[in-house]
């Protein structure tokens, strides 16, 4: 089930009644658990099994982790097992057919040829976002950071809960789990004004911005090596729009969906096409993914408390891993160690002028990488990538029957830009959440209305679904 | 208050949404919404009436036979029956015809384009015709064959419940103008494509096209195909006749209820009204059934190649279902014979009526 399915409606609406109907703490928090097998099953009932499963795993190994506080090499042990559980099951779903592919090719390559089978698995929706959820809870209560949960009903909400189950925020254990310790109550814990607010501008993002440039990106990318260079970067700009609007609208909508149930989800976006520099552009981009990178890969692997080779190095793999998160494929490797490598130069002599850039020009540099990575990123292969960026980077002329972009595009693509630009600047959000009740609600209506003319009538799938 | 807005704003959005532009509909609306005022004669059908019927030769075969008018061709491909009683109503609304030619009665509520949600559908889609469409689900046996399966997948194979939800959907679409903002950005905005035909064209055509000239993609596949296999057009011919001797239960069939409510219409916008069937690649039992039970008179039956030879002449076709600018002329001079004809028959009628009534009074 998606948020902008027109199901949704009449599902939220009944678990959002139900919910505030109920009186008892416990009743209302197994409503939701119930709810969210729901939510999850209506696209695959067969893999709540998985979600199950790692929850019972979870919720084992945390209280034995617990229990065996001050014997460091049992609680490694229990630690283990959960990753092994966790990972192993990412693993299989997920880049069983990469490994396996890739190993045929290299012994290939190498005169051996070992013949792995390729599996074609389904991947289960959400499960690189729930298996980080879990493994923060077990690796919090092995740092001593957190407490096992109070009862398995709470822990298996807090992996389980709709809202952000199958595309984040990534929240961790030791944010969400205290707030089901504690009844919820409607006039302390709802801002309505905030969620139905958030729950638009989601809805805006995804239907109205995402979906009607993703054809921009579709036809440019259906034939990377024989745009012209204009075309070449609308449809990088257009995919840069699109995975904004996709990914970001899609969060918005979750934090919306779990405050108007009484719960506080992480902000996981913030106007990162604004950042002054890439570093600066992975803590305002899909925030809790960056976060949990950095509690639990990066600073593990010493962080920048090592030598500047060492820094760099701790750079580049966890930038590397990232982009194997987003998906299993050489392109993604790449797309991570690009980043990586930009992230190391603005470290370095070469690139940290960038960083005492005036907002202006700092955001255009940003926004340039970001974009020209983003090739890779939606690429189908690495030659496809390669052959748009020489597309882009040096004048060509479309080849015959290349696809060519609307006279409209450019317009659209700078319009879009300036609006992101004036939220920010004008903190126009904020603003609108603070006009009267009654204001409020009169703009609201009138902006759905304005806005459900520009839901696209071919809506792209959530691209981050696929992760 | 939200509602407040919502439905202040929705009612702005929906003001400003223009019609579909594709297969004549949106320029022919255009032009008539201009010229409302000068036409007398309307002829409102599919592409078959778009393309085989020329106002021009209709005008000078009548005018031959003391009959001038001015002719419209209200013709527009793909349309489907509910969209052609929509677009009726809306014409009415803004024109009196004295005479409206009307193509087929039928009320087919099955969705036949893959894409359903179309600007096309979501257009006509308001409530009233909503709720014919819905209605005119129980006439229906069968979904077109090519979404069968589709159908057998979604609502444990109730097609017809699928249907009606289809139909509910498209209504609300309507309703929200969803998905209308480019197209209405696009119109208000000048950066919409030219409307075909044109301005020119239509002055000058009074609304049909060669089908010949600047032909689609899909027409000119049409056409080759056609071309490549004329060998198998006479054992179609003899089918389309085994087809129109077909009978059928109108009861069980046929809205008449539609049927009835779109006389009421013709009726009271003071139009004389005939119907007439174009010559297509096949035939049609229920309009032959109706035709027969006298429901549908007058009517002109250029469906049937044993009244009309000339018009299945494959010589004068561009491909089964559309006649190329030959056949629009023989068409146009056949079908203009019959309705001067049905006229002078009408016309003496009314003077010996109009003479009944006279002599009583002139004898006192």
């Amino acid at each position: 089930m998606l948020f902008v399915e027109l199901r949704f409606l009449p599902f939220f609406a009944l678990v959002l009644a139900v919910h505030w109907a109920l009186r008892a703490h416990a009743w209302r928090k197994a409503w939701l658990l119930l709810a969210s097998y729901v939510f999850y099953g209506a696209w695959d009932w067969r893999f709540l099994g998985l979600i199950i499963g790692s929850t019972v795993l979870d919720y084992a190994v945390g209280e034995r982790i617990y229990a065996a506080r001050g014997r460091r090499p049992r609680q490694r042990a229990w630690l283990a097992l959960s990753l092994a559980g966790n990972l192993g099951v990412l693993g299989f779903f997920k880049y069983w057919d990469f490994f396996a592919g890739s190993a045929a090719e290299l012994t290939a390559w190498l005169g051996m040829p070992i013949a792995l089978p390729v599996l074609h698995v389904i991947l289960p929706v959400g499960i690189s976002f729930y298996t980080f959820q879990t493994l923060s809870y077990s690796l919090d209560i092995y740092r001593g950071q957190l407490a096992p949960a109070k009862t398995p009903l709470d822990l298996a909400l807090f992996v389980a809960f709709f809202p952000q189950l199958v595309a984040g925020p990534i929240v961790l254990a030791r944010e969400f789990l205290p707030q089901l310790e504690e009844d919820r109550r409607f006039a302390r814990d709802v801002d309505v004004k905030r969620a139905l607010a958030l729950f638009f501008i989601g809805f805006v993002k995804k239907s109205c911005v995402a979906d009607q440039v993703a054809p921009l990106a579709d036809a440019v990318f259906a034939a990377p090596g024989a745009v012209s260079t204009g075309d070449a970067w609308v449809g990088l700009f257009a995919f840069v729009a699109q995975i904004y609007g996709d990914f970001s609208g899609y969060s918005d909508m979750a934090i919306a969906t779990a405050l108007l149930l009484g719960y506080q989800l992480p902000r996981n976006f913030d106007h990162p096409y604004l950042a002054r520099t890439v570093a600066e552009f992975w803590t305002r981009w899909h925030i809790t993914l960056g976060r949990w990178f950095r509690d639990y890969l990066y600073i593990p692997l010493g962080g920048n408390r090592g030598s500047a080779l060492r820094t760099r190095a701790n750079l580049l793999a966890t930038m590397a891993v990232s982009g194997l998160w987003h998906g299993a494929s050489w392109t993604m490797v790449v797309w991570g160690l690009f980043h990586g490598a930009v992230l190391v130069l603005e470290r370095s002599p070469v690139l940290r002028w960038v960083t005492r850039l005036p907002l202006a020009l700092g955001a255009l540099y940003t926004t340039l990488v970001w974009t020209l990575s983003m090739a890779f990123f939606r690429a189908e292969t690495l030659r496809d990538a390669v052959a748009l960026l020489q597309r882009a980077l040096t004048p060509h002329a479309a080849t015959a029957g290349a696809p060519t972009s609307p006279g409209w595009a450019w317009s659209v693509l700078i319009g879009l830009a300036l609006v992101h630009i004036a939220t920010w600047r004008g903190r126009l959000v904020e603003r609108w959440t603070a006009l009267p009740a009654p204001v409020f609600a009169f703009s609201l209506g009138a902006l759905t209305a304005l806005a459900l003319p520009w839901i696209s009538l071919r809506p792209a799938p959530y691209l981050y679904f696929a992760f | 208050m939200a509602v407040v807005g919502f439905v202040s704003a929705n009612r702005l959005v929906v003001a400003l949404r223009p019609w579909p532009a594709d297969y004549g509909l949106g320029a022919k609306v255009a032009h008539l919404a201009q010229h409302a005022g000068s036409y007398d004669v309307l002829l409102i059908g599919s592409s078959a009436t778009y393309y085989g019927l020329r106002p021009r030769t209709i005008e000078a075969a009548l005018a031959a036979r003391g009959q001038r008018a001015r002719v419209f061709n209200l013709g527009v491909g793909g349309m489907g029956s509910y969209e052609q009683v929509y677009l009726l109503r809306w014409v009415l609304e803004r024109m009196r015809p004295k005479l409206v030619l009307y193509e087929e009665p039928r009320f087919d509520p099955l969705l036949w384009y893959p894409d359903v949600r179309n600007p096309r559908y979501i257009h006509w889609h308001d409530v009233a015709m909503t709720l014919e469409a819905l209605r005119g689900l129980a006439f229906v046996d069968a979904p077109p064959d090519y979404k069968a399966q589709d159908y057998a997948a979604t609502w444990h194979g109730d097609w017809k419940l699928a249907t009606a939800l289809e139909h509910v959907e498209l209504c609300a679409m309507r309703a929200t103008a969803l998905g209308d903002g480019p197209r209405i950005a696009a119109r208000w905005l000048g950066l919409a494509a030219p409307l075909r035909p044109t301005e020119t064209e239509l002055e000058a055509e009074s609304g049909w096209l060669d089908i010949g000239a600047e032909p689609d993609p899909g027409a000119l596949r049409q056409h080759e195909r056609f071309r490549a296999d004329r060998a198998s057009w006479d054992a179609r011919v003899a089918d389309i006749r085994a087809q129109n001797e077909g009978r059928v239960d109108l009861a069980v069939k046929f809205d008449q209820r539609a049927f009835e409510a779109l006389r009421a219409l013709l009726d009271a916008s003071g139009a004389q009204v005939i119907w007439y069937a174009t010559p297509r690649a096949v035939g049609d039992p229920t309009l032959a059934t109706l035709a027969a039970s006298g429901a549908l008179a007058p009517y002109l039956p250029d469906n049937r190649p044993e009244f009309a030879p000339e018009l299945y002449d494959p010589d004068v076709r561009w491909d089964p279902n559309h006649l190329d600018a030959a056949g629009a002329e023989r068409f146009s001079l056949r079908l203009a014979g019959d309705v001067a004809d049905l006229l002078d028959t009408t016309r003496s009628r009314d003077e010996v009526q109009q003479e009944d009534a006279v002599q009583p009074a002139g004898g006192r």
